[in-house]
């Protein structure tokens, strides 16, 4: 197998790290820097710290070696090797298959001792071979082209340049501005010279970027600006002007942009989000006005969700922190995704910084501080503490951001039940920012809404998918498993969240997402009798979290040790509520973590700890005042009244049917 | 074969007249110079003539330069020496090319040294003259050290501008290489070439990519002006910060750089203060608010917010200057709401501290929203922060002492607070009320409670009002709960907080009785803290449990640590506490009495009241005692019994009976003794019950009595004495001083009490007993 130099060491490392062996031949022509490659490659094996081994000669018996791995044993001018030596590495080449021996031979071309030896292996059915790599000095192609530029005629040289940028044929022909005639006989040339392929006509391996080297960095930049121009002209596909354009400098026009901006979602919709976001970088270097800036910020920071979140994030506050004209909706966006990602302080931040902003408009005004309130309160930062000072949301608010934020934050008091359905339902009719909608959605899904709250759910994921608003869609889906639980619905809970992590790879769900993730499949798999699997979801899922999301941890290990030890889950729900407490949440349809403790006394044996938690679920649900959440406490609550005290089994065969 | 080795081979096989081209070449200080000198010695030696020349950058405009330096015509045998081919103009190249081609046919050895990477080498008519070597040396890459870094920024120096900027741009960024090319503003390619030819120079591993050594870093680094650095270093922080970087490191190198850099730097600052607070490093936190502060030179709101961000993240590490922020702070804010919030941020026990100018500040904001009447929900709960805050600071004053009462009224408040800000008042409120015994310690111990259950037990507790709970809770002997609170407080703690948390383990343990494991963490804190100064409330606890247990040492140290700040009121009182303490162990009677009698002036004045937490009297009836002034110690013990019992701790009752006990004979002293083990039964306190049962025992000297007090427990009076005080926690050698019996004896004692309650040992002690 062929590789190049940078290969061969990433391979080196990789077949002595794994403990197999490997053998690399660097092989060129006199001249061509095999001992400086193979010095270079010792060079870099020394400093990391490997063993290094240079031979001719080989020891009497080479397999010493197989016990003193990992090492490299390198081997310059191996097409001197005598026949004893051969005998040798014959003996050791066949037994390093499964120890981390590495040999590194540097021969002088075809017809070497050490390729018979290898031939003589692969044919030799009674022992694997070790996988063999085939280098050629790097400087070769560079050396080649550079002493062949030296001989080309200028047409000649002029054409392989355009093909060296465009990477294609028919485009390079109109940058290097021949005639037809002309360039296909300079064509011919470059061929013959082993310069282009021969069936399809592009450049071999290397001669890009050695001809590319070959110029100034002025005259490479003027070139690529020719040939996006060209390109331009000549209505390339977004694809192909997309590479043209990654690499040249700046256009100046709108077109470039918009290209780079159409091929990023192209990339992204195809999950190919690193290389969208490459585009994007790109596009950011093309002029606009502030308000084009600041959409291409935020189509950016979505593609870096995924392996730049800390970038994505910063994005988002810098749209945050512009001042220029028709900003009022990027910023707001940003705002609502960064928000919706749980980046609580840096949101916090922002929006401050956004609000300080003099000639704000009214709506705009309104909406971030709502959204500033949301983010203040999910993190379980205090109300009143802020400088600068945030004005507090009005008391009957008409803004549809207010109204989602206020009727949540009341609903998480547990107080004023029908007061929060309101103004849930009112938020949900604007489809404005993602955030409190879904947050109204949380309201009437604890009011028991479900209808309603499944309709809000579905314009969400309208809106979201169309905004590229990845973590509001994943929030969501689950925000739909979850109500979709609570009415009993379990197949198509479950599917909904197989379906959250399709919607958003799990390496960058938020906190809170991730523990509500869990808490819903918790419950699906208990339902379905697998105790097993929800233990191995719970032991999957990160446990170094606070806040909210380590509420919700506590009591998906509370429902699974609901199932074996009822007195420890009891202990658990308790430490749940305390959290959720700690964050404001008194709520009981939050989470009904006080009738599972019961559940769990009560099978304990408690029967009066259990009787007064359940009273005090009543008082809640009583003061929450939502018809439907009473009625589900109290048939809850007599299924716990109806069980047998101090029976732990009765406990397990509740759980298996959905809870309802 | 060496270099050497090679030419002196190819001027052997000149002779009969097949001259041959040796090319040395290799990366910068490879001795190829050496090379050629030895060259030129061994052929002279050996009567070959030398002609030598050299390439010079500055000289490969001038044609035929080079070859101009070997002068004469060539006839004989002879050694052409050229050095830095790479520099050599063009027409010599040629020239030289073309003697190569003829060299077969001559005497005549050529040695031409190539310097690999630099201008130059690459180009077509060196790689023409280098064809044409019969032997081709390559020499390894030398080792670098220090001597090398003259040559080396010549070297540098001369490098093209794309090289340089590549270079310039790896030197700046240190470890985050992949951003080279944004920051050197060079294509791939250009960027790769470079760095491929600084690898054969020898200075960089191309791979990885990195200097090979930190001399070649310092060396690029000496070629640049200080001006093109800060401008690299400037575009590095920013280049870090939009790829993603960890805020932490974008930080640290905003900390290098000293003019302002625009809004997006105050925004990184902060988030890394941020995230530094969350991992405990509250230091590292405040240097990033303070460069952020240089952003923001202006007074006005944008600073303030970093002054009150920045006394947040010192409140652990430097309250006099949190509360020196924070009041600069309020003083640039234009409404009332954000002063409010600012003063709602001072540490209550910091304020106390604070110079009389921050605490008038306080009080000024209180009367502000006083004014401001009336309040929305958010100005309303910042109302009830500042007035914690400012109720707490006049507590803890001198001369506010007939204010403070007014506040606190005849008896606590009947509505429970709904809201955090309304409970931390109520918690100072609680702890003033405590301080002066202004209310029942039943009452008292009721609300607090609740107050804690309520309380997220979190480690920043301490920065806030909810911490004078726990003193409030010990003063009331109501110590279950507050225990396991802080128990979970402690878990997150940063080590800032955990020297809190700690003092106030130790002050619960002490009024548990478990005096000995109070001593052991005080001394612990005391350890830990080494030359920081501590809180004050942390040296008030500290210094009640020196007090209480006697502890010479403790008490010593305490008062070299206390002497200085006296002008705190809770430390005079303290001081003067410790004082007496030394009096009485150094046996300077009139002494101790003099500082315990100031302690309780001073304490009297400013209406501390409390027998629990001030028990100058107590202390003061026994020094008194032993100075044989009984009547005069009596009278200071009723009035500690008599504000004990105003107060009602059990605790605090019990002992002031025993101590009355110990100055009273006969049956009076035997009955007040009896009264005390009734009340110290219902007190959290194991270890004055201890020493109640024991005294009693002791006086009636009657087993029977003792007996009868203790219930039908199987063991003697000496097993029972000896469990009481292992279950307060006593160890053998305190138990074997308070019996006045060897160590052994008490051993014997407890293993003799273990075999009849049928236990394993000391754990099992107060569930067999109680």
């Amino acid at each position: 197998m062929k590789v190049s130099e940078e290969q061969l060491v990433v391979e080196l490392t990789e077949s002595l790290r794994r403990g197999r062996g490997a053998v690399f031949e660097v092989t060129g022509p006199p001249g061509s820097g095999r001992t400086t490659l193979v010095s270079r490659i010792a060079d870099h094996v020394t400093r990391q710290g490997i063993r290094l081994i240079a031979a001719p000669p080989l020891p009497a018996d080479p397999r010493a070696f197989l016990e003193a791995g990992p090492l490299v044993l390198v081997l310059d001018d191996a097409q001197w090797l005598d026949e004893s030596s051969v005998g040798r590495l014959r003996a050791l080449l066949r037994r390093i298959h499964r120890v981390p021996v590495a040999v590194v031979l540097a021969t002088a071309g075809l017809g070497t001792a050490a390729e018979d030896v290898f031939a003589e292996l692969a044919e030799d059915g009674s022992v694997t071979a070790p996988p063999w790599y085939v280098v050629h000095p790097h400087q070769s192609t560079v050396d080649l082209v550079a002493r062949t530029l030296h001989v080309l005629s200028e047409h000649d040289i002029v054409l392989l340049r355009a093909v060296a940028v465009c990477g294609e044929w028919s485009l390079a022909r109109e940058l290097a501005d021949l005639n037809r005639v002309l360039a296909d006989e300079a064509m011919t040339r470059l061929r013959d010279l082993g310069l282009v392929t021969t069936d399809e006509p592009t450049l071999t391996d290397g001669v890009a970027q050695a001809v590319l080297a070959a110029m100034s960095a002025g005259e490479r930049n003027e070139l690529r600006s020719k040939a996006v121009a060209l390109g331009h002209r000549a209505v390339l596909g977004f694809e192909q002007m997309s590479a043209l354009l990654l690499e040249a400098p700046p256009v100046g026009r709108p077109w470039a942009r918009q290209a780079l901006q159409r091929e990023a979602r192209v990339l992204a919709a195809a999950g190919r989000t690193a290389e969208a976001a490459r585009l994007l970088v790109r596009a950011l270097n093309e002029p606009a006005i502030e308000a084009t800036r600041a959409q291409l910020l935020i189509q950016l920071s979505q593609c870096e969700l995924d392996h730049a979140p800390e970038a994505g994030d910063r994005r988002l506050v810098r749209v945050l922190h512009m001042t220029g004209p028709a900003m009022s909706g990027p910023r707001l966006r940003a705002a609502d995704m960064l928000a919706c990602r749980a980046r609580f302080g840096v949101a916090r931040r922002a929006i401050e910084t956004a609000l300080a902003h003099p000639d704000l408009p009214e709506s705009e005004q309104e909406a971030l501080t709502g959204l500033y309130w949301y983010v203040v309160t999910v993190a379980g930062e205090p109300d009143d503490l802020g400088v600068p000072a945030v004005p507090p949301l009005p008391d009957s608010p008409t803004n549809p951001v207010c109204q989602g934020i206020a009727a949540w934050r009341l609903a998480r008091g547990g107080s004023g039940g029908a007061a929060a359905v309101a103004l849930a339902t009112g938020a949900l009719a604007g489809r404005g920012p993602l955030t409190p909608r879904l947050a109204a959605i949380d309201v009437l899904s604890w009011a028991a809404e479900y209808e309603t709250a499944l309709a809000g759910i579905d314009a969400v994921l309208v809106d979201g998918r169309r905004h590229g608003a990845r973590v509001a869609v994943a929030e969501a889906v689950l925000r739909r498993g979850s109500v979709r639980v609570r009415q009993a619905r379990v197949v198509e809970a479950a599917e909904d969240l197989a379906a959250v992590e399709a919607e958003l790879p799990r390496g960058c769900w938020p906190a809170l997402l991730s523990a509500r993730h869990l808490v819903l499949e918790v419950v699906l798999l208990l339902a379905a009798g697998l105790v097993e699997a929800a233990r191995e979801a719970l032991a999957r899922e990160a446990a170094d979290v606070d806040g909210l999301a380590h509420a919700w941890r506590l009591f998906a290990h509370g429902l699974v040790a609901l199932v074996t030890e009822p007195a420890t889950a009891a202990g658990i729900f308790l430490e749940c509520g305390i959290c959720l407490r700690d964050m404001g949440v008194v709520n009981p349809a939050v989470l009904p973590w006080r009738l599972l403790a019961a559940l769990g006394w009560r099978a304990a044996g408690e029967v009066a700890r259990a009787d007064a938690l359940i009273a005090e679920a009543h008082d809640l649900a009583g003061r929450w005042g939502v018809p439907g959440v009473l009625r589900e406490t109290r048939q809850l609550a007599d299924v716990v009244h109806g069980m047998p005290p101090g029976d732990p089994e009765a406990v397990r065969r509740l759980l298996e049917l959905p809870r309802g | 074969m060496t270099g050497l080795d090679v030419i002196a081979t190819a001027l052997r096989l000149a002779k009969p007249g097949a001259g041959s081209l040796v090319v040395l070449r290799g990366p910068l200080g490879c001795g190829r110079s050496k090379t050629l000198k030895d060259a030129r010695k061994l052929a002279e030696s050996t009567g070959v003539r030398v002609l030598r020349a050299a390439g010079a950058r500055q000289e490969r405009d001038f044609p035929f330069g080079v070859l101009h330096q070997l002068g004469e015509e060539l006839d004989g045998p002879a050694l052409i020496t050229v050095d830095d081919l790479q520099w050599a103009d063009e027409e010599s190249l040629r020239a030289l090319a073309s003697l190569a081609e003829r060299l077969d046919r001559l005497p005549v050895v050529m040695v031409v040294c190539v310097r690999d990477g630099d201008v130059g080498s690459d180009s077509p008519l060196v790689q023409q003259v280098v064809r044409r070597a019969a032997q081709v040396v390559t020499l390894p890459r030398p080792v670098l050290t220090e001597d090398s870094r003259r040559k080396l920024v010549t070297c540098l120096r001369a490098q093209p501008a794309q090289v340089r900027s590549v270079l310039d741009a790896m030197a700046v960024l240190g470890d985050d290489l992949e951003l080279i090319m944004p920051l050197a503003e060079v294509d791939e390619i250009g960027c790769t070439t470079a760095l491929r030819a600084m690898d054969r120079l020898g200075l960089v591993d191309h791979l990885a990519p990195r200097f090979v050594h930190p001399i070649v870093r310092e060396a690029v680094e000496e070629t640049m002006t200080p001006a093109h650095r800060v401008r690299l270093q400037t575009r590095a922080a920013r280049l870090l910060h939009d790829a993603g970087k960890p805020v932490e490191i974008v930080a640290g190198r905003l900390l290098a750089i000293t003019f302002a850099q625009g809004p997006w730097a105050v925004e990184v600052l902060r988030t890394a203060a941020e995230s530094a607070m969350e991992r405990g490093a509250p230091h590292v936190a405040v240097e990033h608010l303070r460069r952020a502060l240089l952003e923001q030179p202006q007074a006005g709101s944008r600073r303030a917010t970093l002054l009150a961000e920045l006394a947040t993240a010192e409140r652990g590490v430097d309250r006099a200057a949190a509360a020196t922020h924070l009041s600069v702070a309020a003083r640039m804010v234009t409404t009332t709401r954000e002063r409010a919030a600012i003063a709602a941020r001072f540490v209550p026990g910091a304020l106390a501290e604070a110079p009389p100018a921050v605490r008038e500040l306080v009080g000024g904001i209180e009367d502000e929203l006083r004014v401001a009447r009336p309040h929305d929900d958010l100005l309303g709960e910042l109302a009830l922060r500042v007035e914690a805050r400012s109720h707490h600071a006049e507590c803890l004053a001198p001369g506010r002492f007939a204010r403070c009462a007014d506040r606190l009224g005849e008896r606590p408040d009947r509505t429970y607070p709904a809201t955090s800000a309304g409970r931390e008042l109520m918690a100072v409120r609680l702890h003033c009320a405590t301080i002066a015994s202004a209310w029942r310690a039943g009452e008292v111990a009721v609300i607090a409670e609740r107050l804690l259950s309520h309380a997220p037990a979190r480690p920043d507790h301490v920065h806030t009002p909810i911490a004078t709970l726990v003193t409030t809770l010990c003063a009331a002997g109501s110590v279950d709960a507050v225990s396991a609170w802080l128990l979970r407080a402690l878990e997150h703690a940063a080590s800032t907080e955990q020297v809190f948390i700690e003092a106030e383990q130790a002050l619960v343990l002490l009024h548990s009785g478990r005096i000995a494991e109070a001593r052991t963490i005080a001394e612990n804190v005391l350890a830990t803290a080494g030359t920081r100064r501590l809180a004050s409330e942390v040296l008030v606890t500290l210094a009640s449990i020196a007090c209480e247990t006697r502890d010479d040492n403790l008490v010593s140290r305490l008062m070299r640590l206390i002497k200085e700040e006296t002008h705190h009121p809770a430390l005079s009182v303290t001081y003067q506490m410790l004082c007496g303490a030394a009096g009485v162990a150094a046996e300077d009677l009139p002494a101790a009495l003099a500082y315990l009698r100031d302690a309780g002036s001073q304490a009297q004045e400013l209406g501390w009241r409390n027998p629990v937490l001030y028990p100058w009297r107590a202390e003061a009836a026994g020094v008194l005692w032993r100075m044989g002034d009984l009547a005069a110690a009596r009278e200071l013990a009723w009035e500690q019994h008599a504000l004990a019992v105003q107060w009602g701790a059990a605790a605090g009752v019990g002992k002031a009976l025993c101590h009355l006990a110990s100055m009273t004979e006969g049956t009076a002293g035997v009955a007040l003794l009896r009264q005390a083990v009734d009340v110290l039964e219902g007190s959290a306190n194991r270890f004055e019950l201890a020493r109640a049962v024991e005294q009693l025992g002791q006086r009636t000297a009657d087993r029977q009595v003792a007996r009868a007090e203790q219930g039908d427990c199987p063991l003697t009076t000496a097993q029972r004495r000896a469990a009481e005080l292992a279950m307060a926690g006593r160890s053998n050698q305190e138990i074997a001083d308070v019996m006045r019996v060897s160590v052994r004896v008490v051993e014997k004692h407890l293993t003799n009490a273990y075999r009849k309650l049928g236990v394993q040992g000391r754990g099992g002690l107060s569930a067999a007993l109680s």
